[in-house]
């Protein structure tokens, strides 16, 4: 048998190809942030009893996206640095493709006028004046 | 075949250039390089990363309202060829893009007007403060510090 | 006819074949390796997938029986009466039944158990629980011994019977034994139906095949039947009893007036009646056989009219031949597929789904309204083009046409920028650029991008004209340049100061005072001694003087200086480690001469002695092990 290991020996060793792996791929924020929202929090908040989550589901903290397995749990999670910092994260408004392009010098994309366009009218005037 | 903006930094994806990433939302993601999606991986916030676009237009470092911005945009209205439109359009182009850099130059100048006194006040501070140090040690150093120095007395003695 | 192939039911091992097959499928299929320093997590997650996979495979096999093997509400009521009198109807739902129950204990079985896992916390408690659900799911198995028999003997059976298409056309032969049933089977298909003179030579259903009018036939044998109850008819005459109940088929009734079967006359006809009722409303033919021994005409009166009476009140038609002679075998065997066929038609003409096929036939018109000629309307330029001919010269040419001229398929490939729809046909074949410096010329494209620009020119106008541009270019001074250069040297030396200051601080590597005598020269003195501001001429001329005086040599030289300069902190480093321990000289020499001479023999033989360049391993693990990744073989 071998030596168990010591916890967290070597910190600086992060295994990042693993971590960041899609398949352990966690909720972005811009996601949370829509969870956040009146009618989607409350769904999350009281979720039907699965028996494969932790905690069946019941204690979910809905800023973090992580299962605890009792409501005390919960608690204390709610006190700690990571949460309170991962809330303050999530009250800022999201990052997304809009603001990349904007910053690119784009401006807002241009979707037309509901109920056929102008410029498609005008160009055909103008292949009638031609 | 099309220039997409990364999602990230903001540079140009070249077709057949960088990578797709498709979340479980079938929301997209694109980026220009393997720094850029390992950097979203990584969760960070462009707005937070010095070398993104998305940083230097959020911390005031480059023009963010302009009207140079209007031209360049998403158009998802399908528009008939013209050969006339098109060479206009080819020409405005580098007419804004023109107009666009004149315009940032005019920004950064802007931005950087006051830190030339505050140079010259350091330097002088510097100068007050370690004569000891200066290698040659000229006469005309010496000069230059002795009539800052008047400078100050004079302007102090005007503001009593 | 492949509805009802009972042929390819898997076999269903024993209870214990069972639980072996399952186990060892476990055993191969799933990791075996676990050590109990293994994260927790990874060791629950061994077993509980070990207890899952054991159950997805007994789940399977269950499955597959309970879908193979045909279910009685839902085949042919033929079929489904035919197993009832083979395998007794309640034995076999049972024994289904018990393997449904079965799969559904071993599914809770796994779920109880995967969830305990949850909370198993350690290696063995892990490994216990395994073994427990395992244990179960196989006690479980073990009750189901006598179905999973049962089954198994069904299925081979099942295997063996004949396949009856319920639905197909159908003649179906029925009589007592003896009466000559399995020799016209044998006259009129294929089938090969054992023929011997004594009663229940055939003792299941048989089945043969022929085609008639281009259609295929299905002829099905019976075994013989008695006259007596129904309750006391034995498995044998119960199939023949099923085929014609539920087999919508033309009826055979095979009569042998002969008597030679063993049964009079009056007996058959007695028969014919008792079994009459199955018979509802199917086309009947009453077959006389044997008519080289016995002809109709020959019967007494009585019998006679007995033949005449079912003639007329059941529409039974009457038709003789006789096997052995070959006479009339084929006369008899249209006549009931003709018999058959009216039948089917008549019953298709009544039935619900012929309407369907009506209301196709149906051509519904609408009624006119008025008087009104309605003609269909052509516009004109269509009507007077001519209309296109191949063999036309001047027709109009088509899009093949074109491409049959231009080097035919795979050579030519079309145009279709011709039909473009734009303002000046001009334009049609103008290359559109894409891209421009990174950016999307789509993206610019602007019906009024004109007036946009004009306002854009306007603004820049009116920019330069409020002086948004100017700048006053701030050109530096000499005083300023010279002030600006002063203070960063004056930074330069205080970021100096401030290293060495660090490096003197401690946390650092000691030179030993040998070691840093060793590198520094007379030239470092120099330099030190000029940057402090003293002149070092003077030094400097004593260290070469000296130098100079005592040798030429240039070792020797440095060596001097060295001396000289370690000398001044006081410290002599460098022992001989050749006198160590040693009293005197002469005691040195002894020991240099034992040295020699206990080198003699190694050396004489070339052996390895202490001197020589030790290599301790000469294999070292590290540099021979692991495997290569890709890329370069040194970088192990």
């Amino acid at each position: 048998m071998g030596r168990l290991r010591r916890s967290r020996t070597h910190h600086g060793i992060r295994d990042n190809s693993r971590k960041f792996r899609t398949r352990a791929y966690t909720k972005d924020l811009d996601q949370i942030h829509d969870d956040l929202k009146g009618e989607n929090f409350a769904k999350l908040k009281s979720q039907p009893i699965d028996a494969d989550k932790t905690g069946l589901g019941q204690h979910y903290c809905v800023h973090c996206a992580r299962y605890f397995p009792n409501d005390d749990q919960l608690q204390q999670h709610e006190k700690t640095k990571l949460h309170k910092r991962r809330v303050k994260k999530t009250l800022e408004e999201p990052y997304t493709q809009k603001e990349a392009d904007a910053a690119a010098g784009m401006g807002a994309a241009d979707n037309g006028k509901r109920g056929g366009s102008s410029h498609q009218s005008r160009n055909a005037e103008d292949v009638k004046m031609q | 075949m099309h220039i997409t903006r990364c999602y990230f930094c903001s540079g140009p994806c070249y077709p057949g250039h960088g990578t797709m990433f498709v979340r479980n939302d079938s929301k997209t993601f694109r980026f220009c390089r393997s720094k850029c999606h390992k950097n979203f991986k990584m969760k960070r916030n462009p707005r937070k990363i010095r070398w993104t676009k998305a940083f230097r237009k959020a911390a005031g470092k480059e023009m963010t309202i302009d009207s140079t911005f209007e031209f360049e945009k998403r158009r998802n209205v399908p528009v008939r060829y013209d050969r006339n439109l098109m060479a206009t359009t080819v020409k405005a182009m580098k007419r804004v893009q023109e107009i666009r850099a004149k315009r940032e130059r005019a920004f950064f100048k802007n931005r950087m007007a006051g830190k030339k006194d505050q140079e010259r006040a350091e330097n002088v501070k510097i100068l007050q403060q370690n004569i000891e140090l200066a290698p040659t040690a000229s006469q005309r150093v010496k000069n230059q510090v002795a009539k800052i120095q008047e400078q100050k007395l004079d302007q102090m003695e005007m503001d009593n | 006819m492949s509805l009802y192939n009972f042929k390819k039911i898997q076999p269903v091992p024993t209870s214990t074949d069972f639980v072996d097959i399952v186990l060892s499928k476990t055993q191969r299929k799933t990791p075996t390796v676990i050590h109990k320093n293994y994260n927790i997590g990874r060791i629950r997650q061994f077993y509980m997938r070990k207890v899952k996979f054991t159950q997805d495979s007994f789940d399977e096999k269950f499955k597959l029986i309970l879908d193979e093997f045909p279910k009685l509400d839902d085949i042919h009521p033929f079929y489904a009466d035919l197993m009832n009198v083979l395998y007794d109807k309640d034995h076999y739902k049972l024994a289904l039944g018990q393997v449904n129950t079965a799969r559904h204990l071993i599914d809770q079985v796994a779920k109880d158990y995967c969830r305990l896992m949850k909370f198993g916390d350690s290696l063995y408690r892990c490994k216990q629980l395994k073994k427990a659900a395992l244990g179960r799911m196989a006690t479980v198995m073990k009750r189901q011994k006598d179905s999973l028999a049962y089954l198994e003997q069904v299925r081979q059976h099942l295997a063996r019977l004949p396949s009856i298409d319920p639905n197909t056309r159908t003649l179906l032969i029925c009589g007592y034994p003896n009466v000559g049933k399995s020799s016209f089977i044998n006259k009129i298909t294929r089938a090969d139906v054992d023929v011997q003179p004594y009663a229940f030579t055939t003792k299941s259903l048989f089945v043969g095949h022929m085609d008639y009018k281009y259609l295929r036939w299905q002829v099905i044998d019976t075994p013989g039947i008695l006259d007596h109850p129904l309750e006391e008819r034995n498995t044998i005459e119960m199939q023949s009893i099923t085929a014609m109940a539920h087999l919508r088929s033309c009826i055979m009734f095979f009569m042998d007036l002969s008597e030679q079967c063993g049964y009079s006359v009056v007996d058959q006809v007695k028969l014919f009646h008792s079994i009459k009722p199955l018979f509802a409303n199917k086309p009947i033919m009453l077959v006389i056989n044997k008519i080289d021994q016995a002809k109709p005409e020959d019967l007494p009166e009585d019998q006679k009219k007995m033949i005449e009476e079912i003639m007329e009140k059941d529409a039974a038609t009457v038709v003789t031949m006789s096997c052995y002679l070959d006479e009339g075998v084929m006369q008899v065997r249209n006549a009931s597929c003709d018999k058959l066929l009216a039948a089917r038609v008549e019953m298709k003409m009544k039935g619900q789904k012929i309407n369907d096929v009506i209301n196709k036939i149906h051509l519904a018109e609408p009624v006119a309204r008025d008087n009104v000629v309605r003609a269909p309307q052509i516009p004109a330029a269509a009507a007077n083009r001519p209309k296109f001919d191949i063999k036309d010269p001047n027709r109009r040419r088509l899009e093949r046409d074109i491409e049959a001229e231009n080097g035919g398929a795979g050579v030519f490939s079309a145009d279709y920028k011709k039909r473009y729809d734009l303002a000046d046909s001009e334009w049609k074949y103008d290359v559109i650029p894409e891209f421009w410096e990174g950016h999307n010329v789509a993206d610019f494209i602007d019906p009024d991008i004109e007036e946009k620009l004009e306002a854009l020119e306007r603004e820049e106008e009116r920019l330069e004209k409020e002086g948004f541009y100017d700048s006053a270019e701030e050109i530096m001074d000499s005083d300023e340049e010279e002030l600006k250069a002063t203070a960063e040297s004056i930074r330069e030396k205080k970021k100096l100061i401030v290293q060495a200051h660090r490096a003197a601080k401690g946390n650092r590597n000691l030179i030993p005072k040998m070691v840093a005598g060793r590198n520094s020269t007379v030239d470092d003195m120099n330099d030190h001694l000029s940057k402090m501001g003293i002149d070092a001429s003077a030094v400097m001329d004593r260290a070469r003087s000296v130098t100079r005086k005592r040798t030429r040599s240039e070792s020797r030289a440095d060596d001097s200086v060295r001396e000289a300069s370690v000398a001044e902190r006081g410290s002599t480093l460098v022992r001989d480690r050749s006198t160590a321990g040693l009293r005197n000289v002469k005691q040195k020499v002894e020991a240099d001469k034992q040295k020699k001479v206990s080198q003699r023999r190694p050396n004489l033989f070339a052996k390895r002695g202490e001197a020589d360049r030790d290599i301790q391993t000469k294999m070292p693990k590290h540099l021979f092990s692991g495997k290569a990744a890709v890329g370069k073989r040194d970088r192990r």
